[in-house]
Formats: structure tokens, sequence, C-alpha cells
């Protein structure tokens, strides 16, 4: 198991029955961090690494160390241009070009993501041993493109390993069969069938330390049958 | 649109589980709109489709039929049964449960329905020419005329736009059905459109029937927007069922914000999350912790400046369940419900909100801001603020319905030094000769422009201390008195400026003579 600190300035993760109208969850989705997380270490099959755990811990606080007024990631909204060929009525797009829309923004996003490859079921390297190897030595990765959360402009700000959290003040993101956030681990980016969510609750009271996952904790990756 | 693969099984009992992990909040909420309907047909069993059972419990229902029956025709039997229209054409829901004689609830659900799921004419059918019909709320001796588009047949009957009727199939379904716009509003198709099993988009047709539609009159912003989609998040679907049918049924002692015409409109799509989340949990009060929806998922839908052509979202916004000054949202939604109606001079009618107070206050809470933020707002323009002063009766209701003790804390002060204020304005008036409510007006304004022209929280702190000196003559207020450690750490905390300035502006219009006469008596009321 590995643990990575996460910052992204902005990011925004469009609902999946979203379409005029971005709105976005409100907080990065596993689905979102584990195609970031491939970005990373250059892998371009999706089901490379299916079976990988992940977990996750929001800050409460900012950088300076000032609380946050609540652990959930503040929503901008602005009005940007968007395809009409992907959102719209994609007939339109040849003859009218791009159209505007309303897109909610997270804003600051900090967290913790917890890495566990022990029941990946693809052959070695695992993700964890990827992931290590292409931040330690990050001129033996052949990738491309600026790392992103989500949308490509989403730009990564840090990522890196941490070993042993004994600071800050953290919220675990728990799987909850009745909680009140519906989050996609898996995203059909064609139509939208095999799409599947897991519902989740972000505790509203920070952790003890050393923070360390527990089995509730754990969300499985793994693209439906 | 490649052809489908056929020859899906649906499973027969078919059961939907409320925990289905992979179950969104539109899903929860057609959920629950099955399980009304469902309800609806033990209640009136001719409704009821013919070789289905159906039955629910809290998290899930259960649906199973004759095996001899082909699987199209039990999803025609089951939208048959599920999706009427009423002899004037108008969209009937049996999940509901409005009565057979409350056209003017039927109306606005109607209506909104035409501009949110049914928003193509393609997907409604219909008269060109529209109808009228009258419309008479309570304890109002006219009826007003409203138009409305109605239709003959609407996509719902026949899940138009999903492929599960496809005639092709031969009474079979296809693997995957598409969730058209007319399912999921603003759900566009783009290059690929959204998809989902069979039961699935089933299920999400429901979503029409769980849900609550309002007409949008919005005043102090976001003037485009017209409908909004309130969808619960439902969390017992036994509860639910009954509580959703109970908003429009007769004989219920509970006040209801949500079963009239009238009802139906308001100012903002938070003040219709909290109108439709109150009425839903009007019978579980006392029942905290059993409540049927845990929140619910407002969308307001409008024209924006780049489509002309369709109604688009243009706001989503999540609502919780409770607040804690959600006393001060219901008061006055309590006072101001009731919409008015203007009369064009075609003598056709509109309603609008009767203020925007609701709207104010709703958008506050569900934005976690203070409930009073933005207060200044409605005090910027002389004319706003003297209408204001019309609305006395709800503003008191309002400031009676206050929990915070700091914010009770300055009204109570303010309140407190505004009567002795006026105490010394009805001397001066009785002494020379001067007309009381034109020096009542006067000194009114004055203060009006001393806490708008306050631009830091010094310079409304220092006012705010001279108003009470100059009130009492040199002497201490008793409400200052007993807490003088709190105001002092209030109005000196920078942070607390514009909190500090809405909450002038509210004491000084939320003033009520009434109240005032339990701590004095013989001043003419303002």
């Amino acid at each position: 198991m590995i643990t990575l600190r996460i910052e992204v300035p902005y990011a925004s993760f469009r609902k999946s029955y979203a379409r005029a109208f971005a709105e976005t969850y409100p907080l990065p989705t596993p689905a979102t961090v584990y195609g970031m997380l491939l970005s990373l270490v250059g892998e371009r099959f999706r089901a490379r690494h299916q079976g990988v755990r992940l977990a996750f811990a929001f800050s409460g606080k900012y950088e300076d160390d000032r609380p946050r007024q609540s652990p959930f990631p503040k929503i901008a909204m602005t009005v940007r241009k968007l395809s009409r060929y992907k959102y719209g009525v994609p007939a339109k797009q040849s003859k009218l070009g791009n159209t505007l829309d309303y897109i909610e923004t997270l804003c600051d996003l900090e967290f913790l993501c917890w890495v566990d490859s022990q029941s990946e079921t693809n052959n070695p390297p695992n993700l964890e041993t990827r992931i290590t190897t292409a931040l330690t030595q990050p001129e033996s990765v052949t990738r491309y493109g600026v790392l992103s959360l989500g949308l490509s402009d989403d730009a990564v700000n840090d990522v890196r390993l941490v070993a042993g959290v004994n600071y800050g003040c953290w919220h675990w993101l728990r799987p909850h069969p009745a909680g009140s956030l519906e989050l996609p681990i898996w995203v059909d980016h064609v139509g939208s069938a095999g799409t599947r969510w897991q519902r989740y609750d972000l505790e509203t009271e920070p952790s003890q330390f050393p923070l360390e996952p527990s089995e509730q904790h754990w969300t499985l990756i793994m693209p439906p049958n | 649109m490649g052809k489908r693969p056929t020859n899906y099984q649906l499973p027969n009992p078919l059961t939907y589980n409320l925990k289905n992990p992979n179950y969104t909040i539109y899903h929860r909420a057609a959920l629950g709109g099955l399980a009304a309907t469902i309800q609806a047909w033990q209640d009136k069993p001719g409704l009821a489709p013919q070789g289905i059972r159906a039955q629910v419990c809290e998290d899930a229902v259960e649906i199973s039929w004759d095996s001899s029956l082909a699987l199209q025709e039990v999803i025609q039997r089951l939208l048959k049964a599920s999706f009427l229209l009423t002899e004037n054409k108008l969209i009937d829901l049996p999940g509901q449960g409005i009565p057979p004689d409350r056209n003017d609830l039927r109306l606005a659900i109607h209506t909104g329905l035409c501009g949110t799921f049914l928003q193509h004419n393609k997907m409604r059918p219909g008269e060109k020419a529209p109808r009228a019909l009258s419309v008479r709320d309570e304890g109002d001796e006219n009826a007003s005329i409203f138009t409305y588009k109605a239709v003959n047949a609407y996509a719902h009957q026949t899940a138009q736009g999903t492929g599960l009727l496809d005639a092709k199939l031969n009474g079979e379904l296809p693997q995957t059905a598409s969730i058209p716009q007319s399912i999921v509003p603003g759900a566009m198709s783009g290059a690929t459109g959204l998809e989902g099993p069979p039961e699935d988009v089933l299920l999400l047709l429901y979503l029409m029937v769980g849900s609550a539609v309002f007409l949008l009159r919005p005043q102090t912003y976001r003037d485009k927007a017209q409908y909004c989609l309130v969808v619960p998040d439902v969390t017992n679907l036994k509860r639910f069922a009954v509580n959703l049918r109970e908003i429009a049924a007769y004989g219920t002692n509970l006040m209801r914000f949500t079963n009239t015409y009238l009802g139906r409109v308001v100012g903002g799509a938070e003040e219709a999350a909290l109108r439709f989340l109150i009425d839903l949990q009007a019978g579980d009060l006392t029942e905290e912790f059993e409540r049927c929806v845990s929140g619910c998922l407002a969308i307001a839908m409008g024209k924006v400046a780049w489509d002309k052509n369709q109604v688009n979202r243009s706001q989503v916004v999540r609502v919780k369940g409770n607040y804690p000054e959600i006393g001060v949202f219901r008061a006055a939604a309590q006072h101001f419900s009731r919409a008015r109606i203007v009369t064009s001079k075609e003598g056709a009618s509109f309603a609008v909100p009767q203020s925007p107070l609701p709207e104010l206050v709703a958008a506050n809470l569900a934005a976690e801001r203070h409930w009073c933020a933005h207060f200044i707002d409605l005090c910027k323009e002389q004319q706003d603020f003297t209408n204001l002063k019309f609305q006395k009766g709800g503003l008191a209701a309002m400031n009676k319905a206050i929990k915070d003790a700091d914010d009770q804390t300055i009204v109570n002060v303010f309140h407190e030094a505004w009567r002795l204020t006026m105490g010394a304005l009805g001397e001066r008036a009785r002494k020379d000769g001067l007309d009381f409510s034109r020096l009542i007006e006067v000194e009114r304004e004055r203060v009006r422009n001393a806490i708008l022209r306050a631009k830091t929280a010094d310079a409304l702190a220092s006012w705010f201390l001279r108003f009470c000196a100059d009130a009492t003559r040199g002497a201490s207020l008793s409400a200052m008195r007993h807490d003088t450690n709190r105001i002092r750490e209030f109005i000196f905390n920078r942070r607390n400026f514009e909190r500090f300035q809405n909450l002038c502006l509210f004491a000084l219009v939320s003033y009520s003579a009434e109240e005032a006469k339990n701590h004095t008596q013989g001043e003419p009321e303002a």
C-alpha cells in the first residue's frame, strides 16, 4: 500500500446524467482518480489494473493551516464554451461550433489517496509499483500530456508519495449503502449503461492520527461484467 | 443508430431495491414515484394493470406478472395504468393522488411538466389553440382564468424515445434502452446518448411521478428561470408513497404549501425545494429519525441567452432536509405562501409570488449562508423598502422564529431603541402639534440611510451605539444591560459586519407595535 498526497487548484467532475448545465460531483470520483493514476504511469488500457483498491481522505484545512468551512471543496459556477458534439446537438457542431454552457468547478482540492494493489488480477508490475517508479524515476516512464484530474485543462498541481500521515486535518470518504454521496467507480464513456456508482459519506469529524485506511474505507476498482 | 441486440430477459419478479449502489438520486426519486403509483393501484383496484402484481415495502418494490405475457406487453400495461390524461386533456398521474376536482393543482403540474420533462412538442402532441381553465383560490371570491396546452398523449405513455416498446422487437426487450430528455430533463443526447439497462430505464419513467414541479417567478435574480424540478432523495418508499399522496389530499389539518395552483408558484428553486420538503415531512414532525427523504435536488430550468429553442437547466442546488433556522423560512412561507394574481388587459392571468422574502431566506439556507444575508438588497431601493413595510405580519413572525441567540439579541435591542425613539417622537408630535406618522416616516428613512451608508464594521457599531444612546437619552437599554458582553463581541467583530447590517435593516422593518405592547403602552404604531 502506498499513500499519495494530491493537490489540484480546480477541477470539474461532470455528473453522469448532466448534459445541459455541467453540474459537478462534490468530490473527485474514484473512477476519475483511477484514470489520473493510469495517466501518471502512462497506461492507456483502462482495465490494466482492475482489482486495485483506493481509499480517500479530504483535507479540512487550507495550506496555511486555516480551517476550511467544510471538507467539501467550494463550487464555482462559470460560463464556458463546450463541444456540441459531446453534450449538445452533434449535427450543429460543424456549422455553429462550440456552444456556451454553465459549468460548475470545484476549487482548491487537496486529498490523500491510498493505493492497494494486493487484489489486482493482471500480471505485474502492479499499479503501486508503477506509481512509485513514476514519481521516483520519472525519466523511466513514457507518458504524454500534462497530468490532469478529469478535464484536460484541470491540471494537477502536485502528486507526491507520503509515508505515515501524522499531520493536518483529514476527513475519510467512507463507502456506505445509504450514504448521501453517489460517486461513479467505473464510467462507461459510450452510452452510460456500463457506468457503476457507489454511495459514500464524507465523515464530518476529522480522523485521528496516524491515518491509515481500515477495511471499510476501500473502494474496489472493477469494470462491470 | 445501429440495430439493437434483443432478447433481454427481465427477471420475474422484478425487484427494485432502494439501496442498490448503482442508483442515483434520480433512480431513488423514480422508485418513490413507482411506489406511490402502486399505492394508488391498491387504493383504487380498478386502475391496476391486469395480470400484474406489485407490492411496496420500506426499501423495495417488487413487480411480478403472468409468465404468459410478453415483456413489452407487461411494460405497456404498467405504463397505461400509471400515466393518464383527464377529460380536459391534462396530465394525470395517479401516484400523486390529486383528487378529480383539484384542477387548479393539476393545471400547475401539467404546465410544469410540459415545460420540463415534455418540453418538446413531439413529446406531447396536442391541440394548437390553448384551452382556458378557471382557477379559484381558497377564500377568493373571483375565479381567475389560466390558459394551458391540452395534450392528446405524452411520451411516458409509450416510453417514447427509449426503444423499450420498439415494434420491431416483437414483444422482446433490447439489451440497453435510451434515456431521452423526456425522462431526465436536461439529458441531451450528444454524439452518444445516455443509456441504461431496460429495467432501470423503465424505472426512470416514474421520475416524473416522484418529483415535484413548480412555476418559477424569480424576483431577486435569475429572471430567465421559468420552472423548477424538485427531485427528492427518498429513504423510505412506503412512507414517501403515503406522504406524496397526502399533499393533495383533503381532510388533513396540517397547513400545506404546495397543494394549490398558487402554492406551486415560487420565487426560487431553493424555496420550491424547502416547500416540498416541509409538505412531504408534515406528518413526520414528531418522528425525527424516520423521515421519508434525506434532502432533495432542486433544478431550475429556463431560457439561456445562447439557446432560444429549449428550456435548459440553469441552476442545480442540493437542499438538505433540515436547517437550524428552518423556522424562519417556515414563518415566511406561511405568511407569504399565496402568490398574487395579475390580470393582463386581454384577461389572461399570471401568478407572481407575494413577497421575495421566502425566496431570499431559502436561498440563504440552502447555500449555508446566514438566513438574513442579502436582506440589504431588498432595502436599497426606496420602493422595495416601502413594500417591505406592508409585510410586517410576516416579518414579525419571522422574527419570533429566530433561534440564534446573537440574532435575537441584536434585533431585540434595536426594537427597544426604536420603540423609545418612537415614544420620543410621539411626545414631540403631541407637544408641537405635528403629524406623528410623518415624523416616523422621516426618522425611519434617516435610520435606513444611516445603516446603508455605513461602510465598515466600526462605523456601523458606533452608529448603533449612538442610536441606542439617543433613544434612551444617555441611559442604557434593558436588553443591552442583560447581554452586554454578547453585544459587544458581536458588533465589534469585523467578520459580522454584513450580518449586523442585514439584521439592523431586518429589525427596522420587522418592528411590530403588537409586540411592543408587551413592553410599553400608549405609543401609536408607525
